[in-house]
């Protein structure tokens, strides 16, 4: 990965914080930036960003020269409840033992804190929540995603577990499912930021959705499984399945949303039958965080809103 | 109805865009079929405001009961095969006008044909699931069925009217793909919002639920179980086979074992006895064979039935509590069988099937249950007789011991002779006469009692005692056995528990093992590493050891410091005789230039008079210039004769003798200037070289000096830059502020 940054010693003093070694894995999803302290220059530099798989070249330098240091604390001092949640999620959504409404009912109590997070970008929360809880992307995908394009990549990332975690708010609580859907979520952002010819755009038409879905099927992307139909329609027909209310296409639209990726009235997205089933959900907590985004995505487009509209 | 038809122009069917604001919208998404049972009775129990509000409670629940669970069968028998994660997704909804039950799954694309009266079923799929739809269309009040061919998407939404004969028409198609007005989604404000089951009543419902089973589980008997079902409202009318507790008990730890197939899940909730929904063809016509065999059986049991109902232990309004009444295994299977087979009874065939008819055919299964329990009843008095005769058979053996007493007391009376004897054996034959003669009234009492059970078993009447035993015991047995299987089921759940524990804490041993063994493998190459340095550094502390005991080093040290120490001074020395050759050349040169310079100086001020001298006869030849050309005006001025007559004179002649010499004043004024710029550059020149000779003698002192302390010094290069003036140089190598103002001076 590329050095990022460097900081000199005298000005990050106390800054960094050592980090243990044996935590890192080839392959992991690291969820925070790690450095490394050259004493010749007396500098820590970043030799990889968060949400980066960790490379084997990577750790083999971490462990030759064995320092590690972080600018942020472990996963559990930053969200002490991620942990919990994504053992008993985990559980939940791989047991048949409970009924679906008490399994949604828990997951939903358990999960309850990542609301504010889903509405904020620069949160981290919902991604490494669900890399903890369902292990996806896998690492094969990440490591082939990463080298093609980092911003891709990122955004990829984001918008995949976005639409996973509301899928699972809704109820489609099995973790084969899941993990489906979110691949075919990584997988057609990917494709349709590299088949797009503006470069960044999600919106593609069903003939390159195709190609994506080909590309997934003939094997090139690692990592990624054979998908159900459902899935397979919904990554190669998408427009199709929008126009014909599909839930699943609702959920994407609704996640690019919520991640700057698509832009929309705010009023249509108010309306939206999932929107309103999550309100219906989590209430006032939910109905807050979506305001507060259109607000700030609203900003975002028109530039900052009046103080008197706003108290208004 | 209306509805349908709107809903036929849709794209997109939410079930809380067809009600009205106040209604409440509920949704589920099944992965698994194991608790489908728990998932419509809490659907049923969230509903139970607008239940109650209709004119048949119970039949209605009935009705809706059994619309979803056909219909969630067909989504999951019919789903489309080969994918990891079957998913079911249902809504339901009600206002205060109708329920609207709203299921979806996801079909191959080679199932056509399956709505009833639109064309022939493709394959078995199709016959399948239109024999389920019409079913659900003889239920409910309206029935529309939406097809998505492209994605193979399949909605059923089916309406059903609180009122009573709001019946709609048939079953409503709607191609999706065909439909070209794309609507837009309602998007008035007051819609309903849809709300997971999860956000109902779930800790009420499953507090009622465990009370309801802990009560069948106590209660033992039929009789108090029917009592609480009847009063304890609507969560108690549940299934539940008192029988067979332990079976609702554990399905689930069973289940467990084979969760990877949901079907075996399926036929794991269900009694042993029951084949499985989700097979073949084959086992829908067996199921349609049972079934009009059934049928049958119903019909020649109809006597038995009007019997029943004659003793008021059955009424046709408690129909939709029949599994309950009957409490079997059987009665389940019938209930399962009718709800799930694909064939279905003739007659509910047609549209003018209504509720009498459904009441009609479950009166007949309550008969086939009654005749069930009648043989039961049956085999109770057999029971009894047999404990009867056991009795009569015991009363038969006192007999014959008393008879025996009696001979024993005659024979003892004869043998007695004393008189005190006498009077002791006449107090205790007065005695024993007494109890004999209790003991016949006993017998007597006896008889009366075994002659009354006798005629009341000839009568078919079971006595009250008997039957308070029979009673007494029942309970005590199912008390024992609840006691049994809820321990059982605790011990499962413990184990389970406990297993689950273990797992844990080996998956968590299991890692801190590695984390221990990477951390162990780490100290081992820092140690491994430390172990290599230590080596070193003994290997060479041993070789100094080794010389210092050989007693050479010192010398050796010392002998080859002086022997550089001798070489570096002869270096020196060569090096200090080349810099004074160097030295005396240097100043031999300085001197020769000196020497020239002070002659150039001496010429220069030679030349310096004649150059004023020159510069003064310019001036005078610039003056008389002057002089000639202002007369030449005045000339012009004054007279043209006049002016003749002075160039024909004199004038002529001292004009060109001017001009000549004025040409030659120019030409040595400018080989004057030439020769003052040669000098000028000589000078410069020689100012150059002597700064750089200045330089250069500097350097060769400083070198001189260095040398003559006795540190061999290298010779450095003369640092001059091509461009930088000298005396820059001169600053760059580092001359004093002295030095510095003598390479100033000539300049100044």
């Amino acid at each position: 990965m590329a050095q990022v940054t460097a900081d000199s010693a005298e000005q990050s003093q106390g800054k960094y914080k050592t980090v243990d070694l044996t935590t890192l894995r080839v392959g992991m999803l690291v969820d925070r930036p790690l450095y490394m302290f050259l004493p010749s220059q007396n500098k820590y530099v970043c030799m990889i960003r968060e949400l980066h798989p960790l490379e084997e070249r990577t750790l083999e330098k971490f462990k030759r020269l064995g320092n590690v240091y972080s600018s942020l604390g472990t996963l559990g001092e930053r969200f002490p409840k991620l942990r919990r949640s994504a053992v008993i999620v985990n559980e939940l959504c791989e047991s048949t033992d409970v009924p679906s409404f008490d399994k949604n009912r828990r997951i939903r109590r358990a999960t309850r804190w990542l609301v504010p997070h889903l509405f904020d970008q620069n949160s981290l929360a919902t991604v490494l929540f669900f890399y903890r809880t369902f292990r996806i992307p896998v690492s094969e995908t990440l490591f082939y995603v990463a080298d093609l394009s980092i911003e891709n990549y990122e955004k990829s990332v984001r918008l995949s577990t976005t639409a996973g975690l509301i899928a699972l708010w809704l109820g489609y609580s099995n973790a084969s499912f899941i993990r489906q859907f979110v691949e075919t979520a990584f997988c057609e952002a990917i494709a349709a930021q590299g088949l797009s010819s503006e470069g960044g755009s999600f919106l593609l038409s069903d003939e390159q959705r195709r190609k994506a879905l080909q590309l997934i099927e003939s094997k090139k992307v690692p990592g990624v499984p054979m998908l159900d139909q459902r899935f397979k329609s919904l990554l190669a027909s998408q427009n199709t399945c929008k126009a014909l209310g599909d839930e699943l296409v609702e959920v994407l639209e609704f996640s690019r949303w919520v991640c700057g990726q698509e832009q929309m009235n705010f009023q249509r997205v108010e309306q939206m039958r999932i929107a309103r089933k999550l309100i219906g959900q989590f209430g006032g907590l939910f109905k807050r965080g979506l305001s507060a985004r259109g607000t700030k995505l609203r900003e975002v487009v028109d530039g900052p809103v009046p103080k008197a509209k706003v108290a208004a | 109805m209306t509805e349908a038809a709107t809903l036929s122009q849709k794209l997109r069917a939410g079930v809380e865009e067809m009600l009205r604001a106040n209604a409440r919208v509920l949704y589920e998404t099944l992965f698994s079929i194991r608790h489908i049972g728990r998932v419509i009775d809490f659907c049923l129990y969230e509903s139970k405001s607008f239940l109650d509000a209709a004119q048949q409670p119970l039949e209605f629940e009935c009705r809706i009961r059994q619309i979803l669970e056909i219909a969630i069968f067909n989504g999951w028998t019919n789903s489309r095969e080969g994918d990891s994660a079957k998913c079911v997704e249902i809504e339901f909804g009600w206002d205060d006008i109708r329920l609207i039950i709203s299921v979806s799954h996801f079909v191959a694309p080679d199932v056509q044909g399956f709505v009833p009266g639109n064309g022939l079923p493709s394959n078995e799929a199709a016959s399948r699931m239109a024999g389920m739809f019409e079913k659900i269309q003889a239920l409910s009040d309206g029935l529309v069925i939406r097809h998505e061919q492209t994605t193979g998407r399949v909605q059923l939404v089916a309406f059903v009217s609180a009122q009573a004969n709001a019946k709609g028409s048939g079953i409503e198609y709607v191609n999706v793909d065909s439909v070209e007005d794309i609507v837009q989604p309602n998007l008035r404000t007051e819609v309903a919002i849809p709300s997971p089951l999860s956000t109902g009543k779930v800790r009420e419902f499953l507090q009622d639920e465990r009370e309801d089973e802990k009560k069948s589980k106590t209660s033992g008997l039929r009789g108090a179980a029917r009592e609480d079902a009847s009063t304890a409202g609507l969560s108690n009318w549940k299934v539940k086979r008192l029988d067979q507790p332990k079976q609702d008990a554990e399905p689930e730890f069973k289940s467990l074992e084979k969760k990877s197939d949901p079907k075996e899940a399926l036929t794991s909730e269900r009694t042993e006895a029951e084949p499985s929904l989700a097979e073949t063809p084959e086992k829908n016509k067996e199921d349609d064979q049972f079934l009009t065999s059934l049928m049958k059986k119903a019909g020649e049991g109809e006597d038995l039935a009007s019997d029943s109902e004659q003793k008021g232990k059955a009424s046709g309004k408690d129909w939709g509590r029949i599994s309950e009444k009957s409490g079997g295994a059987a009665d389940r299977v019938i209930d399962d069988r009718i709800v799930v087979s694909g064939g279905g009874p003739q007659d509910l065939t047609d549209e003018e099937l209504n509720v009498k008819d459904l009441k009609e055919k479950y009166s007949e299964d309550l008969q086939q249950v009654l005749r069930a329990k009648d043989a039961q009843m049956a085999l109770k008095s057999k029971h009894y007789q047999d404990q009867i005769d056991h009795l009569n058979s015991k009363v038969e053996a006192l007999k014959a011991e008393k008879q025996t007493l009696v001979n024993r007391q005659a024979s003892g009376s004869s043998l007695s002779s004393s008189s005190s004897e006498f009077i002791d054996g006449q107090e205790k034959a007065e005695s024993k006469e007494h109890v004999l003669a209790d003991f016949e009234e006993l017998d007597v009492k006896f008889q009366k009692l075994v002659e009354r059970y006798q005629s009341e078993i000839e009568k078919g009447v079971v006595p009250e005692s008997a039957r308070a035993w029979a009673k007494g015991f029942m309970e005590d047995m199912l008390k024992d056995r609840a006691a049994l299987n809820d321990r059982a089921r605790a011990v499962a759940t413990h184990l389970k528990k406990k297993e689950f524990d273990f797992k844990t804490q080996e998956t968590a041993l299991r890692e801190e093992i590695r984390l221990k063994d990477e951390q162990l493998r780490q100290k081992e190459l820092s140690l491994s590493k430390t172990k290599e340095t230590l080596t070193n550094t003994l290997k060479s502390l041993e070789e100094t050891k080794r010389l210092a005991s050989a007693g050479n080093l010192d010398k050796n040290e010392f002998n080859q410091k002086l022997a550089s120490t001798e070489r570096n001074l002869e270096v020196s020395k060569e090096a200090h005789q080349k810099l004074i050759v160097r030295f005396e050349e240097l100043q031999k040169k300085w001197q020769e230039d000196s020497s020239a310079r002070i002659l150039l100086q001496q010429e220069l001020s030679k030349q310096k008079p004649l150059t004023e001298e020159l510069k003064r006869q310019n001036k005078e030849l610039q003056m008389k210039l002057m002089q000639v050309s202002s007369g030449s005006n005045q000339q012009k001025s004054g007279g043209a004769a006049h002016d003749l007559n002075r160039r024909s004179g004199s004038g002529a002649e001292s004009e060109a003798e001017v001009r000549h010499k004025l040409d030659q004043a120019n030409k040595l004024s400018k080989a004057m200037k030439d020769e003052l710029e040669r000098t000028r550059k000589r000078f410069d020149e020689l100012k150059l070289e002597e700064t750089n000779l200045r330089i250069e003698l500097v350097r060769v002192q400083g070198q001189l000096k260095a040398a003559t302390k006795g540190q061999p010094q290298q010779p450095q290069k003369p640092q001059t830059q091509r461009g930088s003036t000298p005396l820059h140089n001169a600053g760059a190598t580092g001359p004093t502020l002295g030095q510095q103002s003598v390479a100033k001076k000539p300049k100044s």
